[in-house]
């Protein structure tokens, strides 16, 4: 039932908000509202009878850092994020982050509107997935944690329980020598033939002690091979021309939907992270 | 629902529709012109708020959103000193912008310098991708950014 003066819920805490959706699943989470909004199919807004806005539950907005993690409030806004700066964040997803639409549109959009999306892999998402952070969710009673990389599911579904809400974000903040993100396109236009690259690896004494690298086509597709990443563990820095082949190889076949564009780019990135990683770990791009 | 908000640093006080948009509050109900509804998808920025002190589009700002925040428009940003560094920028470089895309341009620019007053060709290729222009070349928009960045240094050492 569509209405344009629905009820609207302001919860303050994070244990109001969970009662009134446990009461009401079917109400309409609100966050920024920024993809919600961008998708009505008209110039005017309808709503589900219930909204709850999330907007003023502070307890979704905190962040906490440790030595080994960062814990970002699923209602920060990526510009909020972003204010954190570069040395309090892993810089893949510093850059990820920063080229999410325009500055305005960061000034609302949200971490857990980017990661609740269902059938996209949006921006944040693989990065989010490469450093295998953890997302907290939450339902009245009941609190479980998941890695980012078990939300979404393979038919296009979120692993959302009725009435549960992502709160937090859990990010590892590992030493990575050297981290890289690109992106071209928009995930949600599938002409612009979207795809992001994401790698992180980490070198002691030239040797490569752990590699990572993923890449999202369309949003849809994850593409990963840990075969290549456990080819290259142990291997010494700079990489030869033979052992980046090797590698290339071992990483296999691109998934048939990818367009030719996007299989050129993800390969031609895909070499020039493994040429690059000695350039990479003196400077992370 | 009736919203309370502070508006331009005025407390304010609405009957509205919860989904009906911030940019068609401002301009059918409140008479501020200043933001226009251009792509109404959050893209072209000539609808450009300040929005508890981020930049946001109204067009994707329902009115139940609005509920206890602070909205500033161009029309309050034109009271203030910062709009004046920004304009002689403008002025200086030739690049005097339209209705179109006045909001977006001089609210981006504002939250940019106030953010970093030095600012990074980077973060000027940035801010001019969320205010489009269908005009003035970008060579000249970045000049007016540096100009309005001097304009704005040069203020605050006199200290005003
Ligand atoms: C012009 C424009 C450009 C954009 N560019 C990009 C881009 O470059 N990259 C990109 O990734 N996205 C982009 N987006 C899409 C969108 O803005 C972002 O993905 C944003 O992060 C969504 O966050 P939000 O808070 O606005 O989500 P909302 O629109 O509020 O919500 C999105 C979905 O998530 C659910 N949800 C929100 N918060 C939670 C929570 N805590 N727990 C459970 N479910 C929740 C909502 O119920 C809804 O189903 C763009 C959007 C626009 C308008
Ligand atoms: S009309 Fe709002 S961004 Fe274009
Ligand atoms: S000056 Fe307004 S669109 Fe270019």
């Amino acid at each position: 039932m569509e209405d344009r003066n629905p009820t609207v819920y302001f919860p303050d805490t994070l244990s109001e908000l969970l009662q009134l959706y446990r009461r009401t699943p079917s109400a309409l989470l609100y966050a920024g509202g920024t993809y919600i909004l961008s998708h009505r199919p008209g110039r005017f807004l309808e709503l589900p009878s219930t909204v709850l806005s999330i907007q003023d539950v502070q307890d979704l907005r905190r962040v906490s850092r440790s030595e080994r993690t960062i814990e970002l409030g699923a209602g920060m806004t990526i510009a909020r994020t972003l204010q954190l700066g570069e040395q309090n964040i892993p810089r893949a997803l510093y850059v990820a982050l920063s080229s999410i639409g325009p500055p305005a549109v960061r000034g609302i959009a949200t971490i857990g509107g980017n990661l609740a999306i269902p059938a996209r892999l949006m921006t944040a998402v693989p990065v989010l997935i490469l450093l295998e952070a953890r997302i907290e969710l939450r339902r009245q009673g009941g609190v479980r944690w998941l890695p980012v990389s078990r939300f979404h599911l393979s038919d296009g579904r979120l692993d959302l329980k009725p009435g549960e809400v992502i709160t937090r974000v859990r990010v590892p903040l590992q030493p990575w020598s050297g981290q890289m993100f690109r992106r071209f396109g928009t995930e949600l236009s599938p002409e612009s033939e979207p795809l992001t690259v994401c790698g992180l690896v980490r070198v002691s004494n030239g040797i490569v002690e752990e590699i990572r690298l993923n890449g999202t086509a369309s949003g849809r597709t994850l593409l990963r091979s840990r075969t290549m990443e456990a080819e290259l563990v142990g291997r010494r820095i700079p990489l030869s021309r033979k052992e980046v082949e090797s590698a290339e190889e071992a990483f296999g076949e691109l998934p048939a939907q990818l367009t030719d564009i996007q299989r050129d780019r993800f390969r031609r990135l895909l070499t020039w992270f493994l040429l690059n990683i000695q350039q990479l770990t003196t400077r992370s791009a | 629902m009736t919203i309370h908000f502070t508006l331009n640093g005025e407390p304010t006080e609405m009957d509205v529709q919860a989904s009906d948009l911030l940019v068609d509050l401002l301009r059918l109900k409140l008479g501020l012109r200043g933001a226009r509804p251009g792509c109404l998808l959050g893209q072209c920025g000539s609808c450009t708020v300040l929005f508890n002190g981020s930049l946001a589009p109204s067009c994707l700002i329902p009115a139940f959103k609005v509920y206890g925040s602070d909205v500033v428009t161009i029309e309050g940003l034109m009271q203030t000193r910062e709009y004046q560094d920004i304009e002689r920028g403008f002025a200086r470089a030739e690049a005097q912008p339209c209705r179109f895309c006045a909001a977006g341009k001089f609210l981006s620019i504002h939250a940019l310098l106030s953010s970093s007053p030095n600012p990074t060709k980077q973060a000027i290729q940035d801010t001019l991708a969320g205010a489009w222009c269908r005009c003035t070349t970008h060579q000249r928009l970045i000049q007016a950014i540096e100009y309005a960045a001097e304009n704005r240094e040069r203020r605050l050492r006199r200290g005003r």
